[in-house]
């Protein structure tokens, strides 16, 4: 390359005698402007995290709501008048008492107003009718209630007749697209297919899994992909994936979307989704060589077993299988004077004994314990587990851990929440009336094997130690290492695992020695520029091409300092917001450091407060002075990481403490108020709110006051007739930033 | 050397090379830290280099003696001004692209190709070819200023 010898310095007369000082200047300058982009590039990986690190903590928030629906179901008898039905009916799979002829019947005679302009679909579905579709969606409309119900009807007909598994084959010259996941995002959707082309004959697709959630077009999303899924059956295939889950849909978003834009179907949707979602092939195989699936695999992956499975039955995954109390042994540890009977009892009594004693704070406890609780062993452990006693009553094994914190969403499994099963050696410590006793769990039944195995299947993440284990940051699934990846891949004589459900920032990333490749569909998942989209298109040699895309909402190419600076800014809001629901404890664990009430600490000292009570396992000490300020003796002004964030509105009757609380748990408290408000009027009874919240609260082991809570119910009561709008009662409850308003203001 | 502070913060930033978390940095954390600053295509013998100044696997330790002294400390404006101005004696403010090009790829710590291409569309030159020096390291040295707030 030689060292300045070229033309144009001469034209620019630097005299050549300087070159000593020319090479020092250049290093100055190389070094200084490496260390600025290494400094934008440590921001960029920061706010990943930070991201990452919400998501994962949002799917553990969902696992302790799902145990506290179980917990509801089994203890809480009278809702509204209308017992466990009201939640069973959207928790529990309901067996439709209609005939397929007569529902299809029914859609048939909806009638669709002549106002209505959107596509009007005709079955068998023909390329017309997806060309509607697309043309229409691109304008923003949405299709009719009706042939949304005779779609998913269509499909699932179709669904029900594949297998769990489907074998594929490249023909001589035909490539195969595999696009991975999309969560509402349409616009990227639109993209592949104007960059690739749309699903035919001549274009096969393989999608796999999370069609729905987070983006606002989910329904649109699962539309286009259905109805090209009918048109083209041997050339499309959809893989099931976690959020093809009714139950991740609650938290998610998709069941608002749902009800959101069909107000008269949209309960009927939803529940024919409930079933196209569980009839859902789970795996693809290529050319007997490459495995597609959603999540990932585990140790115990077995594909002769899955193509066994009847994979229906797995509804969603936050729902565990029943077990049955038929083999147990029942060993009573301690002796008490209602001893006698070794029969557990019915729901009602063991409900009621169980909340008398924990009113004597006597815990269900376990070695292996999920979510709720504090211990700390890392097998796998079952969150609510239920149990059918002889009499086939329901009875209820309860972790009603009373003051114990949320666990820690670490990569690391040292703490144990995780949805998967109790191995054989654990033992189930139940408080029978005055005694505790000590069962072992029965063996697993075939319908937890089958849950275990389509679980693994959509939840699990590569990892690069080897071995497999439970994966605690998400609460599902296993983490598995190159040698299990090695393992399942040598038994069947694959060459080839693609898998998606992480977000990657170049649309995809391959890992274990390039046999495991993650694709992941939906650019700007996080934010405006935080990561790019692809797809990977494969062919007969087998060799997989990547494409990559983003999908921009401006037309001018933002700066990769600005796209950083955008989704950190994101980023931190959500960080803030955080420390904001968690003021309380985070206070009162600054004060620890702060005898004197200086209102400082060091920087250290704030760092650990926060780790310790978000659990949150980032790089707090860099991101320090972008969350809290700094006062001039060099010690942090801890009160001042609470000013970017306040409450939106007053609420009156409410202290500040129940506030953030409130704020807190506002996504669980909505889903639970949409499960109430059976009619969707936006309206529940005051006496439903109550009981709801105080059961919430007792679940969590919140301690609220239950004048407090009446209080506010009153005062929430804006006009007096005894029902609560929920929907305002939870605005109230949302915060601002300080620096969005004074933008606002200042125009 | 270093306070405890410090020695906390070095700690993150290894954490952030860290890639797959396993304690030790190593090639692909190498490798895939050099593509996120825009050097793609770094030769296996350099990331293997460096790896050899290492006593041995690279934990943190090892990274505070060998990477803690260039973590450290911001240039001022001034001195970064003035390097610049040593390829511009008669003081115009601008550069010639294809100067600035040869000046940081042909000697010293040479840039790659990539790198060239990623600083002009950071800071792209106007429609005769002339990089407005005075204008990037102020927003270099601004825009970072802001960050340390």
């Amino acid at each position: 390359m030689g060292c300045g010898t070229s033309v144009a310095i001469e034209n620019q007369g630097k005299p050549r005698g300087h070159s000593e000082t020319a090479m020092k200047a250049a290093i100055l300058i190389q070094r200084w402007y490496r260390r600025y982009i290494a400094r934008l590039e440590m921001r960029r990986r920061y706010t990943w995290n930070i991201f990452q690190s919400i998501e994962y903590a949002g799917e553990q928030d969902q696992l302790q709501l799902s145990s506290f629906f179980s917990f509801m179901l089994d203890n809480f008898t009278q809702l509204n008048g209308n017992g466990p039905d009201l939640i069973s009916h959207l928790l529990d799979s309901v067996v439709d008492p209609l005939t397929e002829e007569v529902r299809q019947t029914r859609y048939e005679q909806i009638v669709v107003p002549d106002s209505y302009t959107g596509p009007r679909l005709t079955f068998p579905l023909s390329v017309s009718d997806t060309n509607a579709l697309l043309s229409a969606f691109k304008e923003q409309q949405t299709l009719h209630g009706k042939y949304v119900l005779q779609l998913l009807h269509e499909t699932k007909k179709f669904l029900k007749q594949m297998p769990n598994v489907i074998y594929l084959s490249t023909s001589y010259a035909k490539e195969i697209t595999i696009c991975g996941d999309l969560h509402g995002s349409l616009d990227d959707l639109l993209l592949i297919f104007y960059k690739n082309g749309l699903p035919s004959d001549e274009n096969p697709y393989i999608f796999n899994g999370d069609f729905v959630d987070r983006g606002k077009k989910s329904m649109e999303i699962i539309i286009i992909l259905f109805a090209f899924l009918l048109l083209y059956p041997d050339h499309m295939h959809l893989n099931r994936g976690n959020h093809e889950d009714h139950i991740m849909n609650l938290r998610y978003g998709f069941t608002k979307e749902v009800m959101q834009k069909y107000k008269a179907h949209g309960r009927d949707i939803l529940q024919l989704l409930q079933d196209v979602f569980s009839l859902l092939p789970v795996a693809t195989v290529i050319d007997n060589k490459v495995l597609i699936v959603h999540g990932g695999i585990s140790d115990n992956t077995d594909l002769d077993f899955l193509s066994s499975v009847e994979r229906y039955r797995v509804k969603s995954a936050l729902r565990l299988p029943k077990r049955s109390l038929d083999h147990l042994e029942v060993v009573s540890s301690r002796s008490s004077s209602r001893q006698g009977r070794v029969g557990l009892e019915s729901p009602r009594s063991l409900g009621r004994s169980s909340r008398a004693s924990r009113k004597r704070k006597s815990h269900l406890t376990r070695q292996a314990s999920c979510s709720s609780s504090s211990s700390s062993s890392s097998s796998s452990s079952l969150c609510s587990p239920r149990l059918l006693s002889r009499n086939t009553s329901r009875n209820t094994l309860r972790n009603t851990a009373m003051n114990t914190p949320r666990n820690t969403p670490r990569k690391t499994p040292q703490h144990p929440p995780s949805p998967s099963l109790p191995s054989p050696t654990d033992m189930l410590q139940v408080p029978f009336l005055d005694s505790i006793m000590s069962l072992a769990p029965p063996e697993p039944s075939r319908e937890e094997m089958e849950w275990r195995q389509i679980v693994d299947l959509l939840w699990s993440d590569p990892k690069c130690q080897n071995g497999c284990s439970p994966n605690t940051f998400r609460g599902g699934g296993c983490y598995f290492g190159p040698d299990v990846t090695q393992r399942l891949l040598q038994k069947h004589g694959f060459c080839l695992l693609i898998r998606s459900h992480e977000c990657k920032q170049e649309g995809y990333e391959l890992c274990h020695d390039g046999q495991v490749i993650t694709i992941f569909s939906a650019s700007n998942y996080y934010e405006e520029g935080s990561n790019r989209g692809a797809y990977i298109k494969i062919g007969p040699e087998l060799v997989p091409r990547f494409f990559q895309y983003q999908v921009s909402r401006s037309t001018r190419k933002l700066t990769l300092h600005q796209r950083v600076s955008v989704a950190e800014g994101s980023a931190l809001k959500a960080l803030q917001e955080k420390l904001f629901a968690h003021r309380s404890e985070l206070m009162a664990g600054f004060q620890q450091y702060d005898k004197n009430n200086t209102g400082r600490i060091s920087t250290g000292e704030w760092a650990t407060v926060v780790e310790s009570v978000l659990k949150m396992d980032l790089p707090w000490r860099t991101l320090r002075p972008r969350l809290v300020r700094l006062a001039p003796d060099g010690n942090v002004e801890y009160e001042s990481c609470f000013e970017a964030v306040s409450p939106g509105q007053s609420v009156p009757q409410v202290t500040p403490n129940l506030a953030e609380t409130l704020y807190r748990y506002r996504t669980d408290l909505a889903i639970i108020f949409n499960i109430i408000d059976k009619d969707h009027s936006g309206q529940i009874s005051i006496e439903e709110f109550r009981q709801t919240w105080k059961l919430f609260s007792s679940h969590l082991g919140v301690d609220v006051d239950d004048q407090a809570i009446d209080d506010m119910a009153r005062s929430i009561d804006f006009n007096k007739d005894g029902s609560i709008d929920f929907n305002e009662f939870l605005e109230a409850f949302r915060v601002v930033h300080k620096l969005d308003v004074k933008e606002q203001q200042h125009g | 050397m270093f306070e405890q502070a410090q020695i906390q913060e070095f700690k993150e930033a290894f954490t952030i090379m860290d890639q797959n978390r396993d304690g030790f940095i190593d090639k692909n954390d190498l490798r895939d830290t050099f593509a996120a600053l825009g050097r793609l295509n770094v030769k296996q013998e350099e990331i293997d280099e460096m790896l050899k100044e290492a006593p041995g696997p690279i934990n943190f330790t090892v990274f505070l003696t060998m990477f803690g002294e260039k973590l450290k400390g911001a240039d001022p404006e001034e001195t970064i001004l003035n390097a610049f101005k040593v390829f511009d004696p008669e003081g115009k403010g601008t550069l010639k692209k294809d100067f600035v090009t040869e000046m940081l790829t042909t000697q010293a710590d040479r840039f790659s190709r990539e790198e060239m291409e990623q600083m002009f569309t950071a800071f792209p030159p106007d429609v005769a070819g002339n990089l407005d020096y005075k204008n990037l390291v102020y927003i270099i040295t601004h825009g970072e200023e802001k960050d340390q707030e």
